[in-house]
């Protein structure tokens, strides 16, 4: 696909030309900056504790824990369920935390890859669920069930965060929402989907919040999100052609950056 | 700073290596990001925040003599996701002019030479920042197609796309402002993985 073109495009004109444009920037001189790095990495880590918890946010833990238990039997299949998955090995060996950032790969550069034959990385997503399907479309599925027909959530998120738990939320008047809870270490979040119902995303949010009991905090826009708190943990919501979806925190220390990072990840999947 | 002598720095990784990595590298790593940016403030805070990450998960980069290319995948990433947060507050600075080559050009293919890095220069100053950042890991860094889907946790179908539309760009801009003598295919590409 990178071919030759008509004319002198070669790579080394393309480097010649990138060095240039870097050696054409003042840059201030490193010296006495290295000093600020050196004390900021010589700066204990942070170190998290229970104490560190506040009760907002084993409220917010709790909250979607009630959820999923009072919603039945389906709680304990599920984990007897994810065992394996929490288990299986990342497709990478690539574990660069911070390099969770791809924050913009549109829908437009994923069609563009398919057009061009290339492979988007679904191979993570897996209906985790065929086994139990077979109940086909027509059946209700209760509260808190084990999600059976519809998702095909990815068992691994921004390289760390494993799939723990898969739920169905809410199955009125045709409006089909799932949860899912992914984890890594003392981080979680739940990422909630439902088949779009040409709602705003206001509206969704409000839907969510009574659907799972808490009430959410709006905050705005964050590019094409809506951005809002759960007991002072971070969500997104957005919406695509087929679903409405929000994201937020459940546990842990992980922020709305994270967030962004991990929602993009799921736009390209979903 | 030779491949060799960057594995060995980054595999002791002690102060004093730390130290010079970051003196063999910070310039370059300020460039991509002020190219992102196009603001030098913002480009001195997020290039030592760079760096910071880098040091801090080191023991991550599993080809200890890619450090750069890391870096700079480090550094772009944490210039895009500023520059989305804070767009709007962001006053940007003019790049520098882009001017041909001050030393005399010998030879007419010396002069169509430096005619052409001029336009491609402009065309890259042109890529929205999620090209530019695959076209200075391609073409400067040296990946393969792979290693920066890797690195950017991307298909490597939307590394190509990327790829293609960049160059795609800088061909459109040669072709429109570049003399007829431009045409002269020389070949040289590098092939695709």
């Amino acid at each position: 696909m990178i071919e030759q073109d008509n004319f002198n495009l070669d790579h080394q004109l393309i480097r010649e030309a990138l060095q240039k444009e870097f050696d054409s920037v003042e840059t201030p001189s490193p010296f006495g900056k290295w000093q600020r790095i050196e004390s900021r990495l010589n700066e204990q880590p942070e170190r998290r504790s229970l104490q560190d918890y506040s009760w907002s946010r084993w409220a917010v833990v709790a909250a979607v824990f009630l959820v999923v238990i009072l919603g039945g039997i389906g709680f304990f299949r599920s984990i007897q369920l994810a065992t394996p998955l929490a288990d299986s090995e990342a497709p990478s060996d690539v574990n660069e935390e911070f390099l969770i950032m791809e924050e913009d790969d549109n829908r437009s550069e994923a069609i563009m890859a398919v057009e061009d034959d290339a492979e988007i990385p679904i191979e993570e997503s897996v209906s985790i669920m065929e086994e139990d399907a077979g109940s086909g479309d027509g059946d209700q599925a209760d509260f808190g069930e084990v999600a059976s027909t519809v998702s095909d959530w990815p068992l691994l998120l921004a390289e760390e965060y494993r799939l723990y738990n898969t739920i169905i939320l809410d199955e009125r008047d045709g409006i089909k929402s799932e949860g899912a809870i992914y984890r890594s270490g003392s981080n979680e979040f739940m990422l909630i989907k439902t088949k779009i119902t040409g709602q705003s995303l206001n509206q969704y949010l409000q839907y969510i919040s009574e659907l799972i009991g808490v009430d959410l905090e709006l905050i705005g826009d964050l590019d094409h999100y809506l951005q809002f708190t759960v007991f002072e943990m971070p969500g997104l919501a957005w919406q695509n052609d087929r679903f409405d979806q929000a994201l937020f925190v459940v546990s842990g220390n992980l922020e709305v950056a994270d967030l962004e990072v991990i929602a993009a990840e799921i736009e390209e999947i979903i | 700073m030779e491949p060799k002598a960057v594995r060995q720095l980054v595999a002791k990784n002690d102060n004093n290596s730390r130290q010079e990595l970051f003196e063999a590298f910070y310039r370059r790593t300020y460039s991509i990001v002020y190219h992102i940016l196009r603001s030098h403030e913002n480009a001195e805070d997020i290039t030592q925040d760079a760096f910071i990450k880098a040091f801090q998960n080191i023991h991550q980069l599993t080809d200890k003599a890619k450090f750069a290319a890391w870096l700079a995948v480090i550094a772009s990433n944490l210039a895009r996701n500023f520059l989305k947060r804070e767009k709007k507050m962001i006053v940007t600075d003019e790049l520098p002019e882009i001017n041909l080559d001050q030393q005399p050009n010998n030879t007419e293919d010396e002069a169509l030479r430096s005619l052409e890095t001029q336009i491609v220069r402009k065309a890259i100053r042109e890529l929205p920042p999620e090209q530019y950042q695959v076209v200075v890991l391609y073409y400067y860094h040296d990946l393969k197609v792979d290693e920066i889907g890797a690195m950017l946790k991307i298909s490597p179908g939307t590394v190509k796309s990327r790829l293609y539309r960049a160059r795609e760009k800088m061909s459109h801009l040669l072709e429109r402002d570049c003399i007829p003598a431009c045409h002269n295919s020389k070949g040289g590409e590098r092939s695709n993985d």
